[in-house]
Formats: structure tokens, C-alpha cells, sequence
């Protein structure tokens, strides 16, 4: 069994606390960092992570790392105060590198 | 690219021979391999981009009713209500395999597990968007029940989004491998051999034609000893 993390500015996640989610509010790339840490420690199955929380260098990093790893899943989700569109860039990424095309624009 | 030395024998030519069918075979396979890869990743990014819309679209909205109710309320009296005995959520997580890569698949927890029955039925009452919350209605205000349930009603789909965009995300990564392997055999690997084949076939054809002179000239030498001897031999006899 794995629980299941959200990581972000208090505003977008409280509410997943109603659904059983381990919410960790954070603040500064450096917060989110150990929480992602830990998180991956503990083997959690799912964490999904705000959109301003990703965005930063070094979290990229870290994320381009967890690459390979089966879990946890780290999923970006828009946050109450920015529309969301690095999760849909990461995902062209991802197309991007495995076929050679940018395939998705025109979808 | 380094060249590579062989020795330019029969042997060594028949190894390398198999050698460049093996990597032929293994190339087409690799091929065959990265296209179906290919095609099957295709469907699951769409699938995928899809959901990600529906999802991103669901949580905005959730959002907005989050800004609500927090408007409506103090923080202190929204993270109180939220602070509850829940249990943690799990998942349980199992693997699929799709063309050798190995990827998990989430659900929630089915009933037929020991746990308890209360468990179960949160779980259950999660997945169903039911809407038992899991705090008192006094102190708080409607437009947080709103947004809890708008969560709830998003949750089964960001399970589901989390399961192909993790998909997606681990095939293209073997795809890029696939290519990779794919690539040096074509570009590589085969050249290299066939190099190798043609200049040891050239090698034997001209050790061929060396030992072929070679016997021509003996035999001419043989023949001209030949003939001086029978020359001495009439010039001895006719005296």
C-alpha cells in the first residue's frame, strides 16, 4: 500500500486533505525539494505537485532524475493562482524525445 | 571510429559472418520492436493529453470554489475542518507490462482486503463522490462542501491521469533506448562488419592470386630445369 502526496502552495491543495492525500504546503524551491525528498523516500505512489512549486531549476533536476522510477508519479497540477501549461509541455517534451516530432501541436 | 583488425583466415571470416547476420536479425527485431513501441505510445499520449485537459479544466474549477470558501471563512476555521481523523489515503499498486516496460497501475483499495470495514467505506465513499464529509456542519460553510465535492469528482481521473502520464512518461524513455540500440546497430555495427567482411575476402582473393603466381613461376622454373637437363642429356647421348 502507498499513500498519495500533494506538494504546493497551501491555496491549490488544502482540499485534498478531505480525500485522505498527504498535503504538504511549501514554500521556496528548496521546501519543495525535501518534501519530494521525502515523499520518494516513503514511497508514496502518486504525488501531485503544483505547477509554481515545478518550476524552478532545480527541482526540474530533480525531477529529470526520478525519470526512470516507477513510482512516485509525479504529476503537475494547476494551481489556484497560474493557469497550468508545464505539464502539458513536459508531456510534448516527453513526445518530443521518443519520436523526434513535435506531434501534439496540432492536437 | 577505431578500425578494427581481424585476422584475414577462413575462420575469422565465418565468424564474422555470423556475427552480421546475428546483428542483422537483432536489428530488425530492435525495429520492429521501436515502431510497435511507437504506435502504442501514441495512443497513450493521446489519451493521455486528453485527460490531462479534462483534468486541469476540473481543478480549476475546484479551485475557484477553494477561493470561495476560503473567502467565506477563516483560514484557521477551513484547515481546522480539514484536519480530521481521515485515514491516509492508500492506493494499491500493481504493474503492467506493455512491450517489456514494466509500468504501475494505482487503484484504491477493494473491499475483499482484511481491513476494516470503516476503511473500506471511506475509500469507498471517495471513489463514489459521496457526499459524507469529513467534518461538522456547524462551523463551516457550504461553498467548502462545494469545492471538497468538486475534488472528489476530479480524483478518479487524476488516478487515472497519473497512471498513463507515469506510462508515457517510462516508454519514452525505452523508446529513446530502443533507438538508441537501434541506431548504433544500423550505423555501427553493421558497417563495421561488412567492412571487415569485404577487406578479409579481399585479403584471401590476393593471398589467392600471390600463391597462384607463385606456383605459375615454380612450375616455369621446374620446366626450364627441365629442359636444360634434357638439353644436357640429348648433347651426353648423341656423342
Amino acid at each position: 500500500m502507498h499513500q498519495v502526496g500533494v506538494i504546493g502552495d497551501l491555496d491549490s491543495i488544502i482540499g485534498f486533505r478531505a480525500l485522505g492525500m498527504t498535503v504538504k504546503p511549501v514554500e521556496g524551491p528548496a521546501e519543495v525539494l525535501s518534501a519530494l525528498k521525502s515523499m520518494v523516500d516513503e514511497e508514496y505512489a502518486i504525488v501531485f505537485l503544483s505547477e509554481p512549486a515545478a518550476d524552478d531549476p532545480e527541482v526540474q533536476a530533480f525531477l529529470d532524475e526520478q525519470r526512470h522510477m516507477h513510482i512516485p508519479a509525479v504529476i503537475l497540477i494547476p494551481s489556484a493562482r497560474r493557469k497550468a501549461t508545464i505539464g502539458k509541455e513536459q508531456l510534448r517534451k516527453s513526445v518530443r524525445k521518443a519520436t523526434g516530432f513535435d506531434l501534439l501541436r496540432e492536437m | 571510429m577505431a578500425k578494427r583488425r581481424a585476422n584475414p583466415n577462413r575462420m575469422e571470416l565465418l565468424k564474422l559472418k555470423n556475427q552480421l547476420n546475428t546483428a542483422r536479425r537483432g536489428h530488425k527485431l530492435l525495429k520492429d520492436k521501436r515502431d510497435e513501441l511507437m504506435r502504442q505510445f501514441l495512443e497513450i499520449v493521446r489519451i493521455t493529453a486528453d485527460l490531462r485537459g479534462e483534468v486541469e479544466e476540473l481543478l480549476e474549477k475546484a479551485n475557484q470554489e477553494m477561493v470561495l470558501a476560503r473567502a467565506t471563512m477563516q483560514t484557521a476555521v477551513v484547515e481546522s475542518a480539514l484536519l480530521t481523523g481521515l485515514p491516509p489515503l492508500q492506493l494499491e499498486v500493481s504493474e503492467i507490462n506493455t512491450m517489456g516496460v514494466v509500468s504501475p497501475v494505482f487503484a484504491l483499495p477493494s473491499t475483499n482486503n482484511n481491513e476494516t470495514v470503516e476503511q473500506v467505506d471511506v475509500t469507498r465513499n471517495i471513489a463514489l463522490g459521496s457526499s459524507n464529509l469529513p467534518y461538522g456542519m456547524t462551523s463551516v460553510s457550504g461553498e467548502l462542501d462545494q469545492a471538497i465535492d468538486a475534488l472528489r469528482e476530479v480524483f478518479p481521473l487524476m488516478l487515472k491521469l497519473a497512471e498513463r502520464e507515469n506510462q508515457a512518461r517510462l516508454m519514452a524513455a525505452e523508446i529513446e533506448r530502443t533507438r538508441r540500440r537501434v541506431n548504433s546497430l544500423e550505423y555501427v555495427l553493421i558497417p563495421e562488419l561488412m567492412e571487415l567482411i569485404s577487406s578479409i575476402t579481399m585479403k584471401m582473393e590476393e593471398n589467392e592470386r600471390a600463391n597462384l603466381t607463385r606456383l605459375m613461376k615454380v612450375k616455369d622454373m621446374i620446366v626450364e630445369a627441365k629442359i636444360k637437363s634434357g638439353r644436357k642429356y640429348r648433347t651426353q647421348t648423341s656423342d
